[in-house]
């Protein structure tokens, strides 16, 4: 009779401490019926991005950081909606905690990023470098979909937002 | 006061940023600073001062200032036109909702190009 060993998978630190974010931050999904404004009635940071941003993950838990900072802005300025739109804070941290993910597979981190709104309250995070430029763009509200541009090599183009392909182009990134 | 001949390449201008718009790690200007707003705000383009820092700096309560090279802009494609001086705009930007990957490029060419003027530089400026 063959005998049968069970394994436990083996995960780095990094796998881990994303896996643990990731069940950390779990929301249900909302109703499909809007209920209000979210520009004036922003959710609160929930405690699971908090952690994120504090866990001290290698420029993972800044971005994080820098993208809940957004959230938790006054509503306007001189420019127009200073404060980041809920369906854009959650869409930016989705894409990014996802592509972190993938890149930590991959033995990889994201690099050094900074997120920034636009006049309406749309995300944007751009990774700027002397030879190349990774944006991730979402707008405020759910009418136009999330993109990606791309400036590698001379060769520039926007793609369709995911977390894959944003993992991808963070490779080009130094 | 009206000015409808051409800038100079040689001539700096100044554009007014939200200072979120600033990476405060390294001082370099942010892509946002260059993406026009919805309609009809930004219409005739993105704003510019041909004057000075500190002419700039006046023109919104919270705000930090960067500059650009009238001829490197023409260089990315772009034009700077006076409309209302010492107001100009820079022209033939577009918005992402008409061609998201030129107002991507623009976007990222004119931070490229822009420098963050040192608050105590337009502060020192004043009478």
């Amino acid at each position: 009779m063959a005998t049968v060993t069970k394994t436990s998978p083996a995960f780095d630190e990094v796998e881990h401490k994303l896996a643990y974010f990731r069940a950390a931050q779990y929301r249900r999904p909302s109703d499909s019926v809007e209920t209000g404004d979210d520009r004036i009635t922003p959710e609160p940071v929930s405690e699971g991005r908090a952690k994120m941003a504090s866990a001290g993950i290698r420029y993972f838990s800044d971005v994080i950081k820098q993208l809940n900072e957004l959230r938790a802005e006054a509503e306007e300025d001189d420019f127009g909606v200073l404060q980041a739109t809920e369906h854009a804070y959650e869409t930016a941290c989705q894409l990014v905690t996802d592509a972190a993910i993938l890149a930590a597979c991959g033995g990889r981190q994201i690099p050094r990023g900074r997120a920034s709104t636009d006049a309406e309250g749309g995300v944007r995070i751009d990774w700027m470098r002397p030879d190349a430029a990774v944006c991730l763009i979402v707008p405020a509200s759910k009418v136009r979909d999330p993109y990606i541009y791309h400036d590698v090599a001379g060769n520039f183009a926007t793609d369709p937002a995911t977390d894959s392909a944003l993992s991808r182009w963070l490779r080009e990134i130094p | 006061m009206s000015n409808v001949e051409p800038l100079p390449c040689n001539t700096i201008v100044y554009r007014a940023i939200r200072p979120k718009w600033v990476d405060p790690e390294t001082n370099e200007v942010l892509p946002a600073a260059f993406v026009k707003r919805p309609s009809p705000d930004d219409d005739d383009g993105l704003s510019v001062d041909v004057l000075s820092a500190q002419s700039c700096a006046t023109a919104l309560k919270k705000c930090k200032v960067a500059s650009l090279h009238v001829g490197r802009v023409r260089d990315a494609g772009l034009d700077i036109t006076v409309d209302d001086y010492p107001h100009a705009n820079i022209t033939n930007v577009p918005r992402a909702v008409d061609d998201e990957t030129a107002a991507a490029r623009l976007s990222v060419a004119l931070a490229r190009q822009a420098r963050l003027i040192p608050p105590e530089r337009y502060a020192a400026e004043s009478p």
